[in-house]
């Protein structure tokens, strides 16, 4: 019988699960919506890493489930549905409702991928952050140019992003800090397979462009070609 | 590793998880919270594959009892939405021509609005990118037509989340972004001066009809392909 190295880690990533501790759902969750979230937050807190960079050490600690795991239940108690201002909406905190949680049908409606959903969800977490006033947004530039210098906008609505609280400033925000936690497992999951570090790669690729402040996104390259185990 | 040291492993497993499910979670406080669950209950244990497939299944498909367990192994992780499962990178590695026409096959009859399926299955074919008929999968992802909304890729949905549309941009073009991503991973990492050429003329294409493209993000990472091809 041939167990690669990945394999035995994510079993032992498994049985460290076990002791996982519990989450709170309010009744009119969905028992799928309900499955589908344990499922995704199981895998966060199974994640093996061998190293982190220096923002991610700063943010979350480093890459491992008991990280991921403290810094979720430090900030969400527990988790209600609401449809979050409609639209396309996945989930949402209101910074009033302290450390609250909403998620939407869309959670498991819509097929995005494993890491994405988990994206949105340590965005959110990061929101009920009070004591930082809650990492609220900075308003896009208008117009809000792309890197090619093209206006960035929704190619079928026409809608764009100027002037919406949209975009951080600081590598630190909420779209920072998710993207420096999908990038770093992305880099350094060694508990991860193959299509969930690719995951990772491409959804903080996009995500980073909320981040308008030039010397934030500079930090965050400069962090992303860093190791923590190098300094 | 030996087989006798996963059995171990296995055991502690499931003592732990026997005294998990004995021991009572902490007191829910809210009074709106009604169900209390403990998150390590639910723990998929990714088995060895024992997947029994049905005699009538296989001669129907024409595919051989090997290629529909790994195409069964597929199915089971994608209902399971756990994209994390270690089997992705073990009984879906090293696909044979017909374990690779099979998944062609099941892109084909997946819905539009499966994205995450559709791109898994471009993942995995385009990981092991060996032959013309990889490539042209690759190509043809690239072809399709965009999907307008995630809730229905012929209608266009004007509803909007500005806070993280980002995020459902990216999945509305998962497929070719996962083709993008495993042709620029091709190009990186393969000499493209012995590479075949059959493969790389579909690449090239494929790099071409993404510039193309009427979706922004496909057009830029198209774009940095071709710059890197035109490096090498």
């Amino acid at each position: 019988m041939r167990i690669t190295k990945n394999y035995a880690i994510a079993l032992l990533a498994m049985l460290i699960s076990v002791s996982a501790v519990a989450v709170e759902f309010d009744s009119n969750v969905p028992a799928n919506i309900q499955d589908q979230m344990k499922q995704d937050l199981n895998f966060m807190n199974t994640v093996q890493g061998s190293s982190q960079t220096p923002l991610h050490q700063k943010i979350f600690g480093k890459v491992d489930g008991a990280s991921y795991k403290s810094f979720f239940e430090d900030r969400i108690k527990s988790i209600g549905k609401n449809a979050c201002g409609g639209g396309n909406a996945v989930a949402c905190v209101y910074p009033f409702l302290g450390k609250k949680m909403f998620i939407t049908d869309n959670y498991i409606k819509f097929e995005h991928p494993q890491v994405a959903r988990l994206m949105v969800v340590y965005h959110e977490a990061r929101h009920t952050e009070s004591e930082n006033g809650n990492w609220s947004h900075a308003t896009c530039p208008t117009p809000f140019l792309g890197e090619d210098g093209k206006e960035i906008k929704s190619i079928w609505t026409g809608a764009t992003l100027a002037g919406e609280a949209a975009c951080d400033v600081t590598p630190l925000g909420s779209y920072g800090s998710s993207t420096i936690m999908i990038k770093n497992i992305s880099k350094f999951c060694d508990s991860c397979n193959e299509k969930v570090k690719m995951d990772a790669d491409v959804y903080a690729q996009d995500q980073m462009k909320r981040v308008i402040d030039a010397k934030a996104k500079s930090d965050m390259k400069k962090d992303f070609e860093t190791s923590a185990a190098l300094l | 590793m030996t087989k006798k040291a996963v059995l171990i492993i296995l055991a502690i497993f499931c003592i732990v998880a026997i005294y998990n499910l004995k021991t009572p979670s902490s007191q829910t406080t809210s009074s709106e919270v009604t169900d209390e669950v403990t998150l390590a209950e639910e723990v998929i244990v990714p088995a060895e594959t024992s997947i029994e497939i049905a005699p009538a299944a296989q001669a129907q498909s024409g595919y051989s009892p090997a290629t529909l367990r790994k195409i069964s192994v597929l199915k089971e992780i994608l209902a399971e939405k756990n994209d994390n499962d270690p089997r992705m990178d073990t009984d879906l590695k090293n696909l044979s021509n017909e374990d690779k026409d099979a998944l062609v096959d099941m892109y084909k009859d997946l819905k539009a609005e499966s994205l995450n399926d559709k791109g898994t299955i471009a993942f995995l074919i385009g990981r092991e990118l060996t032959r013309p008929e990889d490539a042209e999968f690759l190509k043809n992802i690239l072809s399709e037509e965009p999907c307008l909304s995630l809730e229905n890729c012929g209608v266009t949905n004007s509803e909007r989340d500005p806070h993280m549309d980002n995020v459902n941009n990216v999945t509305l073009s998962y497929p070719q972004i996962v083709a993008l991503n495993r042709i620029k991973t091709f190009v990186q990492t393969q000499d493209l001066q012995t590479a075949n050429s059959n493969v790389l003329n579909h690449l090239i294409d494929a790099v071409k009809i993404g510039q193309n493209s009427k979706i922004p993000m496909v057009q830029d990472r198209s774009k940095e392909i071709a710059n890197l091809l035109t490096r090498n």
